[in-house]
């Protein structure tokens, strides 16, 4: 049953997954189709392991059924971790442009208020603001 | 004529649910079962009835143990629980619902035509 087992084996490691009781059972599973080939329609075990692969169908039906919620849930992190660093990025961006416009508000036009520079700042915010509003978006939406 | 499977697939669980609940089966006599019944018009992916057997185990819809098969090896068998009992009754009911809303469009054009 090696034969099964490697198939088994890389049918998990191809999808990323090691569940090892979800593949021990699916193991499990395709022995006793070769064992019920083997007795009900007398094929050698050669024969019962290669048809019971060739029916088992294609990776990707299994991991449809099966490893779709998992597969989802990767793509859900994958995403949340891509908002967070463009929300890093946005932050830095924004930290890096308030303090020019700060150091530019008070060397050259001299003024006692930095009206200019709170005015831009502000309105760069907007681009973290908006980063930080669909980060937390994408959290709530559980779906 | 041979039933897509796309057709069949959100009704696959209630398939499998219902033959478990006949008798505590084992995977393969699932699909085996499912291929007689349809005489061949519909056959399951073994991948995905297996797939689907170990997503409904995980749900707590039905549960396993170890078996004997007459002059064969140990078998792994399915059982319902009393959650199947009650998922397979909710199944049921959105199947009716389908079946009602489906023969008002279908039927009725038989019936014009």
């Amino acid at each position: 049953m090696k034969a099964i087992d490697k198939f088994v084996d890389r049918l998990f490691k191809a999808h990323g997954t090691q569940n090892k009781d979800d593949a021990d059972k699916l193991k499990e599973m395709l022995y006793e189709k070769v064992d019920d080939l083997m007795r009900e329609e007398s094929l050698s075990e050669e024969d019962a392991i290669e048809r019971t692969i060739q029916e088992f169908g294609d990776e990707a039906d299994y991991s449809a059924a099966s490893l779709e919620k998992a597969r989802r849930v990767h793509e859900r992190v994958k995403t949340l971790k891509h908002y967070q660093n463009d929300l890093l990025f946005a932050g830095i961006a924004t930290a890096i442009i308030a303090a020019m416009v700060f150091i530019a508000n008070l060397v050259f036009l001299e003024a006692w208020f930095p009206w200019l520079a709170i005015i831009i700042t502000l309105g760069v915010l907007f681009w973290p603001l908006s980063l930080l509003y669909k980060l937390l978006n994408k959290r709530g939406d559980r779906s | 004529m041979t039933i897509s499977s796309d057709i069949i697939r959100g009704h696959l669980e209630s398939v499998i649910l219902t033959l478990i609940k006949e008798k505590d089966r084992y995977a393969y006599e699932i699909a085996s079962e499912i291929k007689t019944r349809t005489e061949g018009t519909f056959t399951m992916k073994e991948a995905t009835l297996y797939a689907m057997v170990q997503r409904l185990e995980k749900k707590g819809v039905i549960e396993s143990y170890i078996g004997d098969k007459s002059h064969g090896k140990k078998r792994r068998y399915y059982y319902m629980t009393t959650l199947g009992d009650a998922y397979l009754e909710t199944k049921q009911q959105e199947w009716y619902q389908l079946k009602a809303i489906m023969a008002r469009f279908l039927e009725d054009t038989n019936e014009s035509n």
